[in-house]
């Protein structure tokens, strides 16, 4: 793993911190910018969402033999209930704390989707698991 | 658009650094929103330099303009920016200003600006 980050639930001072260290990595190494972009909008998301929803968790970044980049993120939980409603448009269980910050539209899962080339989402009680692979 | 003409047009007023580059920019997009979810996801495609148009003043306007690539920040109702906010937009080269225009009043001069140079 080239990066690892840890993200702490509620901390919305230091939330996109962990994506913009990503972002400045992939530029130094000469990765194309359209590419950086959709890589760094799916990192912001999924890295908010940690903040906003769970209770805590983990971010890898990783570049593979063959160029293409991955990014995990892992948390302790709670765990998404329905994930099929997660990714709809609009749909939202964010508390008024993150629409105050700006987030919580209901519009991240579906967006890291669109982003990533690959995008594997597993989710139980004991934590969210994503998998995003950018080729 | 320039974004000299945007500013001139709202009255509004630079919180970071200004230069001739920064005024004479060329605006291809102007998006006016509080929730930075929908701006992530709107403009995601977008190659044109953006204004982002904006009520919200928290360290996540800044991020979420770095994380698209947007140069320009332009706030609502005249509210304050903390100084934090300012520094990471200047780490970020960033523009923000400040208007006592509202979302909707700012949009709509902005965009009239807009068609009367198509």
């Amino acid at each position: 793993m080239i990066k690892h980050y840890t993200v702490e639930k509620d901390n919305y001072d230091d939330a996109g911190y962990a994506s913009i260290d990503i972002k400045k990595y992939l530029k130094n190494s000469g990765f194309e910018s359209s590419i950086i972009k959709r890589i760094s909008i799916a990192s912001y998301e999924a890295e908010i969402n940690l903040v906003i929803h769970s209770l805590g968790g983990e971010i890898g970044f990783d570049i593979d033999d063959e160029e293409r980049v991955h990014l995990y993120f892992d948390d302790i939980g709670p765990g998404i209930a329905d994930i099929e409603k997660a990714m709809q448009k609009g749909y939202s269980t964010a508390s008024k704390k993150a629409r105050d910050f700006g987030f919580g539209a209901g519009m991240g899962l579906d967006n890291m989707k669109n982003c990533a080339d690959i995008f594997e989402i597993n989710s139980s009680k004991d934590g969210t698991h994503i998998h995003m692979v950018f080729e | 658009m320039l974004l000299k003409d945007i500013t001139q047009v709202v009255k509004a007023k630079a919180l970071t650094p200004l230069s001739d580059d920064i005024l004479n920019m060329e605006i291809g997009k102007a998006f006016a929103s509080d929730l930075m979810s929908d701006v992530l996801c709107y403009l995601r495609d977008v190659e044109d330099n953006v204004l982002l148009i904006t009520g919200l003043t928290n360290l996540q306007i800044v991020h979420t303009a770095s994380t698209i690539d947007i140069k320009a920040i332009l706030v609502v109702r005249g509210k304050t920016v903390e100084e934090h906010v300012i520094e990471a937009a200047k780490d970020h080269e960033i523009s923000i200003f400040v208007t006592d225009e509202t979302l909707f009043s700012a949009s709509g001069k902005i965009y009239c600006l807009e068609n009367m140079h198509d």
